[in-house]
């Protein structure tokens, strides 16, 4: 009866539980933030290039390591800014598959490029990226909030990729990076066919 | 300790009695708490105000350590000041433009860990503070009974935001958590672009 009762008040206090209502009344900010959260996360092609920024960032090493995570949101941003004014940027979406597929390529290469060369190379994707969340901006979602998680998302892939690269500090780790940078390549080059088919 | 059997009884009965009757819980629902805590509050309960204010807090928290809290109390002044303008203006609509563009003039700093001379600091972050002040006053100051508890409210849980982070980091002076600081500074101004973005759109 002893370790019953508690399991009993348990079950007790479950089913007479009611919903508790936090933060009402303060607008959409958490909708706007959980819709900008998901935007990087949910497409493919953005994931698979910030995934490989962080996983590129560690396989070059310092400074590159938090050089490139620092540098993308910010100019991605920027892109998102022409994306939201409506600004034209030809080929977005072509430049978004090629990202995947040159990232990819430059992590399964192992070949470690001049930082303002790595720097640039993110950058000029990051702006196409950037460009494309900006578009696809949901007419009801917060400003701020949307900003926000669409930011943190991205922030958050990097730090993914970037703790994924970390595997070459292990035995073979250089090897097993660079198969998962041919991975993502390959993965550029399905994007970039079904591209092409539509 | 050991409670009895009797008074382990008492004990489930009153949780019992206590889950019975149970209400709603309406978290943050006309939580009055007074107009100085309701001004310590203002930064934490809107997101642009906390951004810029972190911006300022991360900051300062690159600075050296006497340099750290003049940014604080310069912060914590420029607060005050706006909040005491807004109070003596003629009102109008709050602008949350001084707010965004703290985030995007400081959040670039912070990403590359400029370290200005402290009169430069203390007037950019006292420009901050006094954009903040303004706009988190004007925006509030229809409801709020004692403007000189809020403002002083709003003054002390300005700076003292700037002063824990600049703790926190001092006590943690590890490479990452620096790192880490600037990687916020960049994030601070990117979302600082998009929302400017987006309210120059009218969003």
């Amino acid at each position: 009866m002893r370790r019953v009762a508690p399991v009993l008040l348990t079950i007790l206090a479950v089913l007479l539980a009611r919903s508790a209502f936090a933060h009402t009344g303060q607008g959409d900010v958490g909708s706007g933030f959980v819709a900008g959260f998901l935007h990087p996360i949910t497409g493919l092609d953005h994931l698979l290039a910030m995934l490989a920024v962080g996983m590129w960032g560690a396989q070059l090493g310092m400074p590159a390591l938090w050089v490139l995570p620092v540098a993308f949101p910010l100019v991605m941003a920027v892109g998102g800014v022409l994306g939201i004014v409506g600004a034209p940027l030809p080929a977005s979406e072509p430049a978004i598959v090629l990202s995947v597929l040159l990232l990819g390529a430059a992590i399964a290469s192992g070949r470690k490029p001049p930082l303002p060369l790595a720097a640039a190379l993110v950058a000029f994707f990051a702006i196409f990226h950037g460009y494309a969340h900006g578009r696809e901006l949901p007419e009801a979602a917060s400003a701020v909030g949307f900003s926000a998680g669409f930011v943190l998302a991205t922030g958050c892939i990097h730090l993914t990729g970037i703790g994924v690269g970390f595997v070459t500090k292990l035995p073979h780790g250089e090897n097993v990076l660079r198969a998962g940078g041919a991975a993502i390549a390959m993965a550029g080059v399905l994007l970039a066919w079904r591209l092409a088919g539509a | 300790m050991t409670l009895t059997r009797g008074a382990r009884a008492l004990g489930a009965i009153a949780a019992l009695a206590v889950l019975l009757v149970a209400e709603p819980a309406h978290a943050h629902m006309d939580a009055d708490v007074g107009d100085f805590y309701q001004g310590v509050f203002q930064p934490f309960l809107h997101p642009e105000f906390l951004c810029s204010a972190l911006a300022i807090a991360l900051w300062a928290t690159q600075q050296e350590e006497r340099d750290a809290y003049v940014t604080c109390g310069a912060f914590g002044l420029g607060v005050g000041l706006g909040a005491t303008a807004a109070f003596l203006g003629e009102g109008g609509t709050a602008s949350l433009w001084g707010p965004r563009l703290t985030m995007l003039v400081i959040g670039p700093l912070v990403a590359a860990r400029i370290r200005p001379p402290v009169a430069v600091l203390a007037g950019l972050v006292t420009l901050a503070g006094l954009a903040q002040g303004h706009a988190a006053t004007a925006s509030d100051r229809d409801v709020v009974a004692r403007p000189v508890l809020w403002t002083l409210g709003l003054a002390i849980g300005a700076g003292l935001l700037g002063a824990y982070a600049t703790m926190a980091t001092q006590r943690f002076r590890a490479f990452w958590v620096q790192v880490g600081v600037r990687v916020a500074g960049s994030w601070i101004a990117a979302i600082g672009l998009m929302v400017s973005a987006l309210a120059a759109r009218g969003r």
